[in-house]
């Protein structure tokens, strides 16, 4: 089942301190509790090659970026490409971010695996509708 | 492509002029930064003389891609403009950590846009110049602040990266400062 996300409220947890390198460390337990608020969303300014590849533009992408309500801030944002008929927006792409996941002994899981956690992450949350409203109010 | 790089005191001057010119056009003209002007160059206040350029050009002498490297042990633009962007951490201070700004590589002379200056082969090679430039100088990090598509060239480039910090919404673009590691 996809994790609701709410626009206004956030899940109290314990975020630790922000690291010197700048990552936010937490299990991806601790992650799973952060509810995410939509920051902002756009359509591709700068496309991805491989879409361009081409002589012609087959499909529309864009960017998403959610920030949760906590001190540190944690970031995360990913690219998605739209289907049509009906329209629906799919993650493609690593997750981008601030994060770095840390085992139960707190210690990191590494970048690739980070990587690998936050795309199984993203995958559960339901972003899809609110990013929809989002690309329509600002693109109309 | 030729990618020279250097300070203020060692390029030749015109260079440093077609640079200031090239920025201009890139950041005033066609992005439409509020930035500051002089006679159709863009330069500011850490465009100094320990400041280290880095320019690519084409084959003829055309200016398609720059960089500005600060080191944070003295003012730099994220320390001194946008220390928000590090999510409350301050912003640092050591020759061993280099910022990267005013980057662009737009080809006006060639086929790609503005649309794809974070995309390019110029912009790879420009990217990768740089981040050695700066490990010259004795850089084992790089901050950079950014809008986000510089994220997908980190990616692309190969280089590892990571966000200081949420993104801000200016004029309706997210910028964001991000950290890149210079792999010994």
């Amino acid at each position: 089942m996809k994790k609701h996300l709410s626009p206004k409220s956030v899940t109290p947890c314990n975020i630790p301190a922000l690291s010197e390198d700048g990552y936010v460390r937490l299990r991806f337990s601790g992650l799973e509790s952060v509810r995410l608020i939509h920051l902002i969303s756009g359509l591709d300014e700068d496309p991805p090659e491989t879409i361009f590849s081409g002589a012609i533009s087959t499909a529309i992408t864009g960017y998403t970026e959610w920030i949760s309500d906590t001190t540190p801030t944690i970031t995360i944002g990913w690219d998605w490409e739209m289907g049509m008929n009906p329209i629906a927006l799919k993650r493609t792409g690593e997750p981008r971010g601030n994060i770095m996941l840390a085992d139960a002994r707190m210690a990191d899981l590494g970048p690739t695996k980070t990587a690998a956690l936050l795309e199984l992450f993203v995958d559960t949350l339901s972003w899809q509708t609110e990013v929809i409203d989002y690309i329509e109010i600002r693109y109309t | 492509m030729n990618i020279t790089s250097g300070t203020t005191e060692r390029l030749p001057e015109i260079l440093l002029t077609r640079i200031s010119s090239y920025r201009h056009r890139v950041f005033v003209e066609t992005l439409g930064w509020e930035l500051q002007t002089r006679d159709g160059m863009e330069l500011d206040q850490f465009d100094r003389p320990d400041t280290v350029y880095v320019v690519a050009q084409d084959g003829q002498g055309h200016v398609n891609g720059c960089a500005r490297l600060l080191s944070t042990d003295r003012p730099y633009l994220l320390g001194e403009v946008f220390p928000q962007l590090l999510n409350g951490m301050p912003p640092p201070c050591t020759p061993e950590v280099w910022e990267l700004s005013r980057f662009a590589a737009v080809d006006f002379n060639g086929s790609l846009s503005t649309k794809g200056q974070f995309s390019s082969p110029i912009a790879i090679r420009l990217l990768q110049e740089s981040i050695a430039s700066a490990a010259s100088h004795g850089a084992k990090r790089l901050i950079t602040v950014s809008p986000l598509g510089i994220e997908r060239l980190l990616r692309r480039a190969g280089f590892h990266s990571h966000r200081a910090g949420p993104p801000m919404i200016i004029d309706g673009h997210p910028i964001f400062a991000c950290w890149i590691e210079v792999e010994s």
